[in-house]
C-alpha cells in the first residue's frame, strides 16, 4: 500500500454520505493506483464497499489527471466545480462527471458518477458507486435529464471539441434566374471557426439542410487530403438542377459531422426559375406545346389530316377519312348491311385492310388527301394510320356496325 | 372487368411480396431536426419526440407527415404494462415486486401488459443484456438488447445496438435491429435487417399494429408493421 496523503478526518467530514470514515486505497473493487498528484481523500463507505463521490474523484484522477480539490456531498459536486472554475455544462460528454441533485432518482444526498459514452437522446452510460450497496463498480446507462445537477468536464484536457462554420461568400447570387431543369454549381465558402480540424477521416462533411434539394447529392464530402484547420476557408461546390415548374426555390446546406451533427450557419440557395418559353407564340409554351416551333401545333389545335400530331394528344391524323379502296369499302358494305352477318362481314373485312399499310403510309407519305372527306358517313382513314393505331380503328368500326345494326333493328318514329 | 380484375391481381401479388416489417420514414433526419425518443399519443396519429441530445419537444402528425414544436417533452415511454405491484428504484437499478428484490442495476424497466412480468436491461447500452423476469423472480429471457417495449398482447420489442468506436475513438450506436418476442415464446426474432438504419428507441403503438424507432444515425424516425409477426 501506498502511503496516504492529507487529513483523513477531514475527509470523513466532507465525505458525501456518512459510514465509517476510513482511509482506504480500494473502493468498490478498485484500486485508487493512479497518478494525479494526490491521493484520493473520499471516504469510503463501510470499508471497501463504494461511494460515488470516491469514483469519481477516482476517475477524475485517472482519466484527467487531475486531483479534484474537494470530496463534498455529491449534491455540492456542481457547485464546488464551477466555483473553482472547471467547465460544466449541461449536456453529457465522454469522459465526464455527472451530478444529480437529491430527488427520488438520486438519493436524499445526490448522487455522482462517471459518463463514460453520451449518445444522441441524451442518455449516457456511466460507472457508479453506491454508498450503501450494492458493492462495487456498477455499469448503468442512465436516461436524458438524469443529471439535474448538470456535467463536470476536464478542465486540463483540451478544451471540448467545438465544430462551428461561418458563411465566407457564394456563388450564384441569390435570385439568379434559371430556365426550368437548368443545371448550375452552387458554391460556398465557410470558413471553421470552431477549435477541430475538418478532416474527410474525421467524418466532416456538407450536407443539404432541408426545403428544395434542387436534385443535389445529399451530401458532400471532403476529398481525400483535405484538411481545414481552424480559421481555415474551404469552398463547397454542389451541382444542382432547377426545378421544372416555374417558381422561387430556396434550399439550406450545412456542416455536419458524423452524418448527424450538423452545425455552423445554415446556408442557402435561392433562385428563380422562369416559365418555358413559348417560341412559336402560338400561346403555349413549351412544356405543354409537343412542338414549340410550330404555331399551328399546340394542345387543342384542329387536327389536319398532315401526318402531324397537331393537338399534342398523342395521336396523328385521327378523325381523317379512309382512302377510297380500303375503309370506304368496308364501311359503305357495313352502313348499307340490314342483317347481322353482313355486318359483321363488313367489320370483318376491314380488319385486314385497315391492318395492312397502304404503300403511302409505309413511305412516309402525309396522306393528306385521304382526309378530305372527314364528315363522310363511316369514314375511318385506318389506311394512314399507324400500325399502332390501326387497332383502334378495328374496334371503332365493331362498334358503328354494332351501333347502326341496333338503329336498324330500332322502329323508326313516325312522321307527323 | 377483366382489367379490374388484373388491376387487383397485381396489387394482391405487390402486397404479398412487400415483406413483413418493412419500414416507412416517416421523418428524414437528414432534411430536418434529429429526431429521437418517439412515443406515441394515445389516439396513434402522432408521435411525440425529442431533438438531438433530448433536448426540444416535437410532434409529428402522421396523417399530415407535419412536424410541429410542442410545448412540452415528451411522456414517459409507454410500455402499455402496468406497474401492480412492481416498483423500480432508479437510483441504484431496483426492481421490486411484493416486497422483494428482482433486480439491481436495472434499466428501462418496463412492466408486461398483465403485470406477471418484467423486461429491463443491464450494463452499458453499448452492450446491453435484455431481461425478461417473471414477477415470482424467474429469468424467462437473457439475450442482448435493450430497449423493450411490450405490444398490448403480450409481446416483446426490442432494439439490439452493436457499438463501435468511431475515428476519433468515441464509442457510437454503429448498428441496431429491432427483434420481436412473441407472446410465450422464448427466442426473439428479428424484424429488421437494415444494417443501414440504427433502429433505437420502439416504441409500441396503442393498438400495436405498429413500432416507431428512431435511426441513431440519422435522427430519421421509422414505422414499421407488426402484422403477421404477431408478438
Amino acid at each position: 500500500m501506498k502511503p496516504r496523503a492529507g487529513m483523513l478526518g477531514l475527509a470523513a467530514l466532507l465525505a458525501c454520505l456518512p459510514g465509517t470514515a476510513r482511509a482506504v486505497y480500494e473502493c468498490g473493487g478498485e484500486q485508487d493506483t493512479c497518478q494525479c498528484g494526490a491521493d484520493n481523500f473520499c471516504i469510503c463507505c463501510d470499508g471497501t464497499c463504494g461511494n460515488c463521490v470516491w469514483h469519481a474523484w477516482h476517475m477524475a484522477c485517472c482519466e484527467w489527471g487531475r486531483a479534484l480539490e474537494w470530496c463534498t456531498d455529491a449534491q455540492y459536486f456542481d457547485d464546488q466545480a464551477d466555483s473553482r472554475g472547471y467547465p460544466t455544462g449541461a449536456d453529457p460528454a465522454d469522459g465526464s462527471i455527472f451530478v444529480c441533485e437529491p430527488s427520488a432518482a438520486c438519493s436524499d444526498w445526490g448522487h455522482v458518477g462517471w459518463v463514460v459514452t453520451a449518445y444522441p437522446d441524451g442518455s449516457f452510460d456511466s460507472t457508479e458507486q453506491y454508498c450503501g450497496g450494492p458493492c462495487g463498480t456498477h455499469a448503468r446507462n442512465r436516461p436524458a435529464g438524469f443529471a439535474t445537477g448538470g456535467f463536470i468536464y476536464d478542465p486540463d484536457g483540451p478544451p471540448p471539441e467545438r465544430d462551428d462554420a461561418a458563411f465566407v461568400s457564394e456563388s450564384v447570387p441569390d435570385g439568379t434566374h434559371f430556365s426550368p431543369g437548368a443545371g448550375f454549381v452552387k458554391r460556398w465558402t465557410v470558413r471553421n471557426t470552431g477549435n477541430t480540424t475538418w478532416t474527410p477521416g474525421a467524418s466532416y462533411l456538407w450536407t443539404f439542410d432541408g426545403e428544395e434539394p434542387f436534385g443535389a447529392p445529399e451530401q458532400t464530402l471532403l476529398p481525400q487530403g483535405a484538411s481545414v484547420a481552424p480559421g481555415g476557408t474551404w469552398d463547397w461546390e454542389v451541382p444542382m438542377t432547377a426545378p421544372l415548374a416555374e417558381g422561387s426555390y430556396v434550399g439550406y446546406w450545412r456542416m455536419d459531422r458524423y452524418g448527424t451533427h450538423r452545425f455552423g450557419d445554415r446556408c442557402w440557395v435561392e433562385i428563380e426559375v422562369d416559365p418555358y418559353p413559348d417560341a412559336d407564340g402560338d400561346g403555349y409554351r413549351a412544356d405543354v406545346d409537343c412542338d414549340d416551333g410550330d404555331p399551328d401545333v399546340f394542345p387543342g389545335a384542329p387536327e389536319r389530316c398532315n401526318g402531324i400530331d397537331d393537338d399534342c394528344d398523342g395521336q396523328t391524323d385521327e378523325g381523317c377519312a379512309v382512302e377510297p379502296d380500303a375503309g370506304t369499302d368496308a364501311g359503305t358494305a357495313d352502313a348499307g348491311g340490314s342483317d347481322a352477318g353482313g355486318s359483321d362481314a363488313g367489320a370483318a373485312d376491314a380488319g385486314p385492310d385497315a391492318g395492312a399499310p397502304p404503300a403511302d403510309a409505309a413511305d412516309g407519305s402525309s396522306g393528306a388527301d385521304d382526309g378530305a372527306e372527314p364528315d363522310e358517313p363511316g369514314g375511318c382513314s385506318c389506311a394512314s394510320a399507324p400500325a399502332s393505331t390501326s387497332l383502334l380503328c378495328l374496334l371503332a368500326l365493331l362498334a358503328l356496325a354494332h351501333a347502326r345494326e341496333r338503329s336498324a333493328r330500332a322502329p323508326r318514329p313516325e312522321r307527323g | 372487368m377483366r382489367t379490374t380484375i388484373a388491376v387487383m391481381a397485381l396489387l394482391m401479388l405487390a402486397c404479398a411480396c412487400q415483406p413483413e416489417g418493412t419500414p416507412v420514414r416517416v421523418h428524414d433526419g437528414t432534411a430536418g431536426p434529429f429526431l429521437v425518443s418517439p412515443r406515441w399519443s394515445a389516439d396513434g396519429r402522432r408521435l411525440e419526440c425529442a431533438g438531438l441530445g433530448g433536448a426540444g419537444a416535437y410532434a409529428l402528425d402522421l396523417d399530415a407527415a407535419r412536424l410541429t414544436r410542442a410545448e412540452t417533452a415528451p411522456a414517459e415511454r409507454s410500455q402499455h404494462g402496468r406497474a401492480g405491484e412492481l416498483r423500480y428504484e432508479a437510483y441504484r437499478g431496483r426492481i421490486l415486486a411484493g416486497g422483494g428484490l428482482l433486480a439491481e442495476d436495472a434499466w428501462a424497466p418496463a412492466a408486461s401488459p398483465d403485470g406477471s412480468r418484467v423486461a429491463y436491461c443491464l450494463g452499458h447500452l453499448s452492450a446491453a443484456t435484455l431481461v425478461v423476469q417473471r414477477t415470482d423472480g424467474a429469468v424467462e429471457l437473457r439475450v442482448p438488447g435493450a430497449q423493450p417495449a411490450w405490444t398490448p398482447g403480450g409481446g416483446l420489442v426490442f432494439c439490439r445496438p452493436e457499438a463501435a468506436r468511431g475515428p476519433d475513438g468515441r464509442i457510437v450506436i454503429a448498428a441496431s435491429d429491432l427483434f420481436v418476442l412473441a407472446p410465450g415464446a422464448r427466442e426473439p426474432q428479428p424484424l429488421t435487417r437494415t444494417p443501414e438504419i440504427a433502429e433505437m428507441q420502439p416504441a409500441v403503438s396503442p393498438d400495436g399494429a405498429r413500432v416507431a424507432c428512431s435511426d441513431w444515425r440519422t435522427g430519421s424516425l421509422w414505422v414499421y408493421g407488426l402484422e403477421g409477426v404477431r408478438p
